[in-house]
């Protein structure tokens, strides 16, 4: 019986080279070789050279048609060619476009945003604190004696992006400003106050009510108590006790006194009114303020929304007619 | 006839669709044939015949020299490929007429054989249909180099340029293809007739 695990892997290269009639005399030699002194070796190569010579005497099949091409198949195969790439190019430089306008749009954004308000802690805002936009002491008396609104004490809130968070300054009515969150006002109606004359000069006035409203302590403030809570070195010479935005020094005048208004104690700690923002009520200067930040964020969009959609839905289409050549071809 | 070969290549690529045609009928043959050994179905072999001339067409602009015949028959075996992928996707029903007990009936194409005895074409019919058979069994890679081979006559450096693979790639899947091949054909050697029984008699006694 012939042993089949004589050949080699070798032999089996040899093999096949000579059936192709490629072997190199070395080679042949080898071969030669091989063949004496394995049986199973000869028989194989006798077979396999049997194989190849059927193999190479199947019958050649005529071809079916001419696989020529006529004008018009000509140009709709050209016209393919041109389709599926351009097809293929608009949808990336579309994909690219609108990748470029939703990136940039990102990064603008984040660019000019404020920082954000802090709400861990309330923020106490003065009535009136800023000088060029500071009531003459007459027009402000007279508003806060026919006060028939609320007046805000206190107003702290979070995620506010409008002008109440720059400094405290404006108090409750900037923070009114703000859109999108939610915010906690502390107000007193012109019942639970009353007015007490007083020497001061109304610019301040406001804070000065504000700091007493907030503690909760001082029901009314005649002249003479004063010295008591401000010593006049301290009053005079001294920093403030209290930032300056809640807390500026009185400074007598001599004018015509002045009103000011204490806290019922009946009535201290009372929450009139917690708005969330929307419906706080807003003056016609805020709701312009409101429409015109409104305005310029809109302003700030680089490039259309509806420009942004029909690229974006330009990618898609493009994208799909590619498909749907490349899968037909 | 290199000459003008290439002069043909310059011509179509230029645009001229006669010159494109004429080397379509010099190599359509060739394509043909190797497509319906490797599809085993003619009308498939057609279609992945035809498929890869309008492929060479559009792609003529890219042909930067070299055999010209290998980079047309690479389309082809890439067509054939393609066209095989369909059908595994689609798998068809034969239309081939069957017996009354279901079983395929024998081609009747030797009847219209032109060869010299009936027997003799009878035979011809069942060993090429067992060697088409043992063939479909093979790997796709492995049938590709056989057939471009053993049934085209192709040299080494022509299949490797055709499947973009080395030389000894082409050896080693051809060594193995033969062997698969002699195995199949072994398993159906009652259906061969006496000269194309390979195996060895003596070997089983």
């Amino acid at each position: 019986m012939i042993r089949q695990e004589n050949v080699t892997s070798r032999d089996l290269e040899l093999l096949n080279v000579a059936l192709d009639h490629a072997l190199t005399p070395q080679e042949q030699v080898e071969f030669n070789r091989r063949l004496s002194e394995c049986p199973y070796l000869t028989t194989l190569y006798q077979e396999q050279r049997h194989l190849k010579d059927t193999m190479a005497q199947l019958p050649c099949r005529k071809v079916p048609h001419n696989f020529t091409l006529t004008r018009a198949e000509a140009r709709k195969a050209k016209r393919a060619t041109f389709l599926q790439p351009m097809f293929g190019w608009a949808s990336a430089i579309s994909a690219l476009l609108v990748a470029v306008i939703f990136g940039s749009e990102l990064i603008f954004r984040n660019v000019s945003l404020p920082a954000p308000m802090s709400s861990e802690s309330p923020q106490v805002f003065s009535v009136q604190e800023d000088t060029e936009t500071a009531l003459a002491p007459e027009e402000a008396a007279s508003m806060l004696t026919v006060a028939s609104e609320p007046i805000y004490l206190l107003n702290w809130g979070y995620g506010a992006t409008g002008m109440g968070g720059i400094g405290g300054k404006g108090g409750g009515g900037d923070g009114l400003v703000d859109s999108g969150g939610f915010s906690v006002n502390i107000s007193i109606s012109p019942e639970a106050a009353y007015a007490e004359d007083i020497p001061l000069d109304m610019a301040g006035a406001g804070e000065m009510i504000e700091g007493m409203g907030l503690e909760g302590m001082i029901e009314e403030t005649p002249m003479e108590d004063l010295s008591e809570v401000y010593p006049e070195e301290t009053m005079l010479e001294e920093e403030p006790l209290m930032p300056e935005t809640v807390m500026s020094t009185p400074v007598p005048v001599e004018r015509e006194a002045p009103k000011i208004y204490g806290i019922n104690p009946e009535t201290v700690g009372t929450i009139l009114k917690v708005t969330p923002d929307s419906s706080t009520p807003q003056t016609d200067q805020l709701r312009e303020a409101q429409a015109s930040a409104a305005e310029n964020s809109e302003s700030k969009a680089i490039v259309p929304t509806q420009l942004q959609i029909g690229l974006l839905a330009a990618a898609i289409i493009f994208g799909l007619i590619w498909l749907i050549l490349k899968l037909r071809r | 006839m290199i000459m003008e070969e290439s002069l043909l290549i310059e011509k179509a690529a230029n645009g001229d669709l006669d010159a494109f045609n004429q080397l379509v009928l010099t190599y359509q043959s060739l394509a043909f044939n190797l497509a319906y050994r490797i599809m085993a179905d003619e009308a498939a072999a057609a279609d992945a015949t035809q498929d890869a001339v309008i492929s060479m067409y559009r792609k003529l602009d890219s042909y930067r020299g070299g055999s010209f015949k290998a980079w047309f028959l690479r389309i082809v075996t890439n067509a054939c490929y393609d066209e095989l992928r369909k059908q595994k996707r689609r798998p068809t029903v034969t239309l081939e007429p069957e017996t009354e007990d279901g079983d395929p009936m024998d081609s009747p194409e030797w009847i219209a054989d032109k060869s010299p005895g009936l027997e003799e074409a009878m035979m011809n019919t069942q060993l090429e249909k067992a060697i088409q058979d043992c063939l479909n069994r093979l790997n796709e890679k492995h049938r590709v180099v056989m057939v471009m081979v053993d049934v085209s006559g192709e040299d080494y450096e022509t299949v490797a340029e055709v499947i973009q693979s080395p030389v000894g790639t082409v050896k080693s899947r051809l060594s193995r293809a033969r062997l698969k091949m002699q195995e199949c054909l072994q398993s159906a050697r009652e259906l061969l007739p006496d000269q194309f029984r390979l195996n060895n008699e003596e070997d089983d006694d």
